[in-house]
């Protein structure tokens, strides 16, 4: 009996604390990309730095000319922010997409990607139901 | 001939039907990945990827839980059968996984715009590899039989109770990689889903054959060895 | 519990005697130091995140070192056979064990974290030293814990392979990802001068992970050591 319990509590003990660590809270410590209005908070001090940000292409920004960078603007909720990147540009890029840049903010204030991201939309649909539910 | 049937597993009739039904069930989902779902609106024809992604990492996953379970009947039965089991799965599911990184891969350089990224959900995935590959190469450093079943078993119990553990520590609120499915999830055509359970269903029965084909071997090489002797 | 203690002071008085292990892994450290020194071109203007990571590296590797040597010499003269007399349940060697390498793993880092501090830190970037330094090393001892434990216990398992030592850091280093990610990620906030709330969490993050890992080698250590000895 002796041998079991001691065999038992600490199977316990490390089921419990694993599924505590799963469910009772990941919270960001180490962040993969922060929001564009997480950038602005930081301004002063981000200046120069390497970040990757997150937001949402705003519709009609794209300036894509032959012999110059790319750029648009980006924005989540109320904050907004012009981007400028030189690079292969990802195929499902386009308005209102999330895209991930990774680069950093120089001080008038426009971010200078060296990398651009595209983020795959998490919602599946065939064309056929886009049309449905743009009709309906 | 008499080798095959030392394993006790083996029924020939069973065998050849499970043959046969994973290979209609392969066909029938290439069939409807290519055919039968439609094209996505966004990324369009490469997320038919998606699919096969899919298959292999469900098949991966449930291959490593076999190991895992495996590994704790061996440690506590010490019978070979149970590492034999935990061996074979661990070599197909290195395998699938290897798949699921490679698909994933090709997907996302032209959806995201990169080969590969540190996104939380690709660096635990990375690192599962990389574990089973140590899991591999301890099995062929360990040394006699007992001790290399021994070994590989608890560095299986250690390394998938690690898991959580890494993913907790990788993961943060927001990653890169969709959530499809479950809450906060974007939801799925239904025809794409129906394409998805035929090509679950069908990797998950080209795991098990695989899965005893290699044990079928295993065995035989174990007899053939002992013979020898 | 005094089985514990007794492997613990065996463990210590022999490396007390023969000074073999402790000044290797000190020398190693400062080797290493030396060399990140050398490859960052005696930079002054490296950021907090990356002067985490390099002390963390050499806090391992140097670690390494010792865990390496804790069960190879357990070996010689088959040592190991009249440790496994003792009439207690194994997980007594392993927690005695344990407690040896992490004093002598602990002792080393102290030592050498001022220097880190201090070679990396040259212009002190407007940092007090003592105010870095001691909850620096309460955030060490955690992560120490955590990879000293599984290290300890592959220690035990490598020495009994073909491939010996080399097997050690390949067992190990996989396993111990979290506890690196989630130290480096508080040491850089400690030195960014953060408060104790903005990494509280990491840090019981750290404690679980320690628990779980001592808890869980201690208990598979029973099926790691045959009776045989080998």
């Amino acid at each position: 009996m002796k041998a079991k319990l001691k065999f038992i509590v600490p199977l316990v003990i490390i089921a419990f604390l694993i599924s505590w660590l799963v469910f009772a809270g990941v919270r960001d410590s180490m962040v993969y990309y922060i929001t564009v209005e997480e950038l602005l908070e930081d301004v002063p001090d981000v200046y120069g730095q390497k970040v990757r940000v997150s937001g949402t292409v705003v519709h009609g920004s794209i300036k894509n000319e032959l012999d110059e960078s790319l750029q648009f603007t980006m924005a989540d909720g109320k904050e907004k922010i012009d981007v400028e990147y030189d690079g292969v540009i990802p195929d499902i890029f386009t308005d209102g997409v999330e895209a991930v840049v990774e680069g950093s903010i120089s001080t008038d204030n426009i971010f200078v990607a060296d990398l651009l991201l595209a983020k795959c939309p998490t919602k599946y649909e065939s064309d056929e139901a886009r049309y449905q539910r743009k009709k309906g | 001939m008499k080798i095959a049937e030392t394993d006790p597993f083996s029924f020939k009739e069973m065998r050849k039907a499970l043959f046969f039904l994973t290979f209609a069930l392969m066909v029938l989902g290439t069939w409807m990945t290519f055919f039968y779902a439609p094209t996505e609106v966004v990324m369009g024809h490469v997320q038919r990827i998606f699919y096969f992604h899919m298959g292999t990492v469900w098949a991966a996953t449930v291959a490593f839980t076999v190991v895992f379970v495996a590994s704790i009947y061996y440690l506590v039965k010490e019978t070979a059968k149970w590492d034999t089991l935990a061996y074979c799965s661990a070599e197909i599911g290195m395998l699938l996984l290897t798949l699921t990184i490679i698909t994933g891969s090709i997907w996302a350089k032209p959806v995201w715009g990169t080969w590969w990224t540190w996104d939380p959900q690709l660096t635990t995935t990375f690192i599962l590899w990389v574990l089973y590959a140590v899991y591999l190469l301890l099995r062929s450093g360990a040394g006699g039989r007992g001790k290399k079943a021994r070994y590989s078993a608890i560095f299986a119990i250690v390394a998938f109770v690690d898991l959580p553990v890494v993913y907790i520590s990788a993961r943060i609120k927001r990653g890169i990689s969709p959530v499809v499915f479950g809450p906060g999830g974007g939801g799925i055509d239904p025809a794409m889903m129906q394409t998805l359970l035929v090509v679950l269903l069908g990797f998950t029965l080209l795991f098990i054959l695989l899965l005893r084909e290699r044990i079928r071997i295993m065995n035989m090489e174990t007899a053939l060895y002992t013979r020898g002797r | 519990m005094k089985e514990i203690l007794l492997i613990f002071r065996k463990d210590l008085l022999v490396e007390w005697r023969s000074k073999q292990i402790f000044p290797t892994m000190l020398i190693f450290s400062l080797l290493l130091l030396l060399i990140f020194n050398v490859a960052f071109e005696f930079r002054s203007d490296i950021d907090f995140h990356t002067i985490s990571a390099v002390v963390w590296i050499t806090f391992i590797f140097s670690g390494l070192l010792a865990l390496g040597r804790s069960f190879s010499l357990e070996k010689e003269n088959n040592a190991f056979s009249f440790l496994l007399l003792i009439p207690v349940s194994r997980s007594y060697i392993y927690l005695g064990k344990l407690l040896s390498n992490l004093v002598m793993v602990i002792v080393s880092e102290i030592f050498i974290l001022p220097l880190f501090l201090l070679f990396f830190l040259f212009d002190a970037k407007g940092l007090s030293l003592m105010d870095t330094i001691l909850p620096f090393l309460g955030v060490t001892v955690l992560g120490t814990i955590g990879f000293v434990s599984l290290g300890t216990f592959f220690s035990s398992m490598a020495v009994n392979t073909k491939l010996r030592d080399m097997m050690l850091p390949l067992l190990v280093f996989p396993l111990i990802i979290p506890v690196i990610i989630t130290s480096v990620g508080v040491c850089s906030s400690i030195l960014e001068g953060r408060p104790l709330g903005y990494y509280a969490f990491s840090l019981q993050i750290l404690v679980c992970f320690d628990i779980i890992f001592v808890l869980l080698c201690s208990l598979l250590f029973e099926y790691l050591i045959e009776d045989s000895g080998d």
